[in-house]
């Protein structure tokens, strides 16, 4: 199951992973960020990134999404080689993503920060389709959708300024998912969340999953991660030291040592997502 | 069509309307947040081709102007491509130099008249067509306000990473606004040739551009018709006022380019000024806890905070 | 050829004073600022008003200085602390300077009825000091001397003193500053002071050499100034003294070998060609966009 094996195969479609990761390295002047991170995501599933803070999870959703340059590797997308590309291209290749800290046009309104994440699919049109549709206002009916699922009716008018954290994120998350993705990236996407909320996207995660989406999860919620994420990579001083199932990965020797014994020593945050962790267990 | 005013009133209407349209090209770059200084420079092009074109070639007015604002569009196009990957104040700083060099360039050829300049230029736009190119490009800004060019192009000023992450070309319509924005000054340079007849370098000056910027910095970069408003707002008033020494003129709009800075930084229809003023309901306590930095920092500000 | 090289040398020490006090803005304030244009011809009028008060000319220059670092700081008091109060853009920041500008450049426009002033330069050094087979004027002469004993003096301000370190912290991060107990309101007062009383001299001496002074001196300076840090990197003191000789060099050459008339446009095209081959300057550091 290495990533490396599955992009040698692009003529057949269906092998072709939804990314796929080549000795990816990136280095800010002498600090090595990410070293040489190799690794494909299976099509329709939930991958979790997981790793201490500072562990390059983040550099490494911006490598992929093009806000940052590899220094060295390669990243293909749907067997086509992304390496280097602008955020806009790779986004047009049916990547969309949310933010560790928030990104959202704050003076806007909801409906707006969602409409923006239609772009890529309104710009595609032709341009007869498009002045058909003028009246019809394009990619209403993708906010509308979104609005009732993400359940931001109310606040459809309001200025993203104003919202409350969790709302927040709800917005980014459905501006993310207005694009239709086929894989869709999320960089701790239920932080400052309450417990119901944070249930609340694991099931809208696995929803989009079932309908046909490959997500890369980045989340500190243990708890989270155990019941939705089909597969956990775990992530350390920029290499990857593990590769499991969700229910196994926790068992191996080297996670426990680099991942949770230095849980122990964040914040309050994710340290009840720990306890929490073990007492769902059998949830999961 | 506007017989009944007299002369004079009808040369200061067509002065204000060609003000209106240099503030519209820097509206529609500022619009997607790019601080262009540029634009008397591509002003200058469109009145210098437009009036060579009428006075060596003998073309008729209407191509002429035409042709200077495509000329205008054409080099803002090209340069624009090369100064856009620039942030921030180094924007500022390139285009404030390419707009320069155009003068420059212009005041230090031969044929281009030099510093002298160029008369003779035929007087033959009437208000009525001034105010009609003003309507048109008015609907043209209003189609793309509404379409999804208008809403990239927002985006692109309120957050490029956001934009860029919803698969919005940053870089493409940067320059697509960068072309509008030199045809637009191109346009204003070719009519206001035709309005006066003689034009000459130094009339491109800073001076001007200051000017042109405060209407813009007052209007904002949300609504186009803030713009053209503001334009005429501010140019009748200068006539009731009767402002004509510098000295009256750069208190005036020097003043109010600061006053406004200090008090709306994004202009007079800044949406969020609008809502605040239209509908002043109190908001209930939504949702857990609302967070406490949103009173304090508006968007884009800045997290140097000096006590 | 010696001989130009060596007027030009002269020429870019004027560049360099002019560089090292926008440089000296920017680098502490983060703020490009239009207004300097009118530092530059404040100065210059102080002085010019108390030469014809009869003032002793080395007096005057002082006084000039003085003129130029008050309005400076008085802008900066204003509307400046003001707007960084608020927490305005960088863009906001930018076009209230040009504000700045417009008021003080009619003020002084209004005051020299529009006209070009006589500057007297009675007081000032004048005659040629020969060296080899060249000769330097000695009003050049003493404003290369000062160039470099000013930056001299700034390198050891900001490098090796307190109040450098200071204002380095400042520079680098207000908040922080203050933690740390640094007042970073007397910091910015200070700098600009001294940027503006750079300004001043800049002026002083171009009144002199051209031995004229209008309220639009100002602008083609401005011009120089910001050409200065383009070449020389934003905020690097070093890169202001090199690239204002540069700059000097270039423009002497370009009328010697090119035309006269072209040696303001190759300032402009200097900014916007650098700008666009080394965006960060000469001496600059790239930085990298983070998420």
């Amino acid at each position: 199951m290495t990533g490396a094996s599955t992009v040698a195969s692009p003529e057949g479609l269906a092998d072709v992973p939804a990314v796929a990761i080549e000795n990816l390295g990136k280095r800010f002047g002498g600090v090595v960020a990410v070293s040489d991170v190799t690794f494909a995501l299976s099509d329709e599933t939930i991958t979790g990134l997981i790793g201490p803070n500072g562990a390059g999870k983040t550099t490494l959703l911006n490598l992929i999404t093009g806000y940052l340059k590899p220094t060295s590797g390669s990243i293909a997308i749907k067997g086509k080689t992304v390496t280097g590309w602008l955020p806009h291209a790779v986004a047009g290749m049916g990547v969309a993503r949310t933010y560790q800290n928030i990104l959202l046009l704050d003076s806007e309104t909801v409906a707006t920060n969602i409409l923006i994440g239609c772009h890529g699919a309104l710009q595609r049109r032709r341009l007869v389709t498009r002045a058909k549709e003028w009246r019809s206002r394009p990619g209403r009916d993708v906010v509308e959708r979104l609005l009732t699922v993400l359940n931001l009716r109310e606040v459809a008018k309001d200025e993203v300024a104003q919202l409350p954290y969790g709302m927040r994120r709800r917005v980014e998350i459905a501006r993310a998912l207005a694009a239709s993705p086929s894989l869709l990236i999320l960089d701790e996407p239920t932080a400052g969340m309450t417990r119901d909320e944070s249930d609340e996207i694991g099931r809208l995660v696995q929803q989009v999953r079932d309908a046909g989406t490959t997500v890369l999860l980045v989340e500190h919620n243990v708890r989270l991660v155990r019941a939705i994420c089909d597969e956990v990579l775990v992530l350390q001083w920029g290499n990857i030291i593990a590769r499991d199932s969700a229910e196994r990965v926790w068992d191996d020797p080297v996670v426990r040592t680099a991942y949770l014994g230095d849980m122990e020593g964040q914040e309050s945050e994710t340290g009840p997502a720990k306890q929490e962790g073990g007492t769902t267990n059998a949830g999961a | 069509m506007f017989d009944w005013l007299n002369p004079y009133t009808q040369l200061v209407a067509a002065g204000i309307l060609v003000n209106a349209l240099l503030v519209l090209s820097l509206f529609v770059v500022f619009q997607c947040g790019v601080l262009s200084l540029a634009t008397i420079g591509f002003m200058a092009d469109g009145a210098y081709t437009s009036s060579l074109l009428a006075t060596k070639q003998h073309w008729p007015t209407v191509p002429a102007i035409a042709a200077g604002a495509v000329v205008a569009a054409v080099l803002a196009y090209i340069f624009g491509r090369l100064v856009l990957h620039l942030r921030g104040i180094y924007l500022a700083l390139g285009t404030f130099a390419l707009g320069q060099v155009f003068v420059l360039g212009i005041a230090n050829f031969t044929w281009t008249g030099g510093p002298g300049g160029i008369v003779g230029i035929p007087v033959d736009i009437t208000l009525a067509e001034l105010v009609f190119v003003v309507l048109a490009v008015g609907v043209v800004f209003q189609l793309v306000h509404l379409s999804f060019v208008g809403r990239a192009l927002r985006a692109i000023r309120l957050d490029e990473r956001v934009a860029a992450g919803a698969g919005i070309n940053v870089a493409r319509y940067r320059t697509l606004a960068f072309t509008a924005s030199g045809f637009l000054a191109g346009l204003a340079g070719g009519f206001e040739a035709f309005q006066t007849g003689v034009i000459s370098p130094d009339q491109y000056s800073f001076v001007l551009l200051v000017q042109i910027l405060a209407l813009a910095m007052i209007a904002g970069s949300y609504l186009w018709a803030g713009s053209v408003l503001t334009a005429i707002a501010i140019g009748v008033a200068q006539q009731y006022i009767g402002t004509t020494d510098a000295l009256a003129e750069g208190l005036l709009y020097g003043g109010l380019l600061v006053v406004v800075m200090i008090l709306v930084p994004n202009g007079i229809t800044d949406p969020r000024l609008l809502r605040r003023l239209t509908f002043r309901r109190l908001r209930p306590h939504r949702g857990p806890s609302s967070p406490p930095t949103s009173e304090a920092s508006p968007s884009g500000a800045s997290p140097l905070v000096i006590k | 050829m010696l001989q130009q090289t060596v007027n030009g040398i002269a020429l870019g020490a004027t560049y360099s004073l002019l560089g090292l006090g926008v440089t000296l803005i920017w680098g502490v304030l983060r703020v490009l600022n239009f207004a300097y244009s009118q530092f530059i011809v404040w100065g210059a009028f102080g002085t010019l008003i108390a030469i014809e008060n009869h003032v002793p000319t080395v007096f005057a220059v002082l006084i000039g200085m003085a003129v130029a670092g008050v309005v400076a700081v008085f802008v900066d008091m204003t509307v400046m602390q003001f707007m960084r109060r608020r927490g305005t853009s960088e863009f906001a920041l930018v076009v209230a300077t040009i504000g700045v500008y417009y008021i003080l450049s009619s003020v002084a426009q209004d005051r020299s009825k529009s006209q070009i002033e006589t500057f007297p330069i009675g007081g000032f050094p004048h005659g040629s000091v020969d060296i080899g087979s060249t000769s330097l004027p000695s009003l050049q002469l003493l404003s290369l001397v000062i160039s470099v004993a000013v930056m001299i003096v700034l390198g050891y301000w900001l490098n090796r003193t307190r109040l450098g370190r200071a204002t380095r912290t400042v520079a680098y991060s207000a908040p922080t500053a203050e933690l740390l107990g640094v007042n970073s309101r007397a910091i910015f007062a200070l700098a600009v002071f001294v940027s503006g009383c750079l300004a001043a001299l800049a002026g002083i001496f171009n009144a002199a050499d051209s031995s004229t002074l209008s309220y639009s001196d100002g602008d083609q300076l401005l011009v120089v100034a910001f050409a200065v840090i383009v070449l020389g990197g934003m905020g690097s003191v070093k890169g202001a003294v090199i690239g204002g000789l540069a700059l000097g060099l270039v423009q002497v050459y370009t009328t010697l070998y090119v035309s006269g008339v072209f040696s303001n446009a190759i300032t402009y095209l200097l900014i916007v060609g650098v700008l666009i081959v080394r965006p960060n300057g000469l001496f600059g550091v790239r930085e990298e966009a983070r998420v």
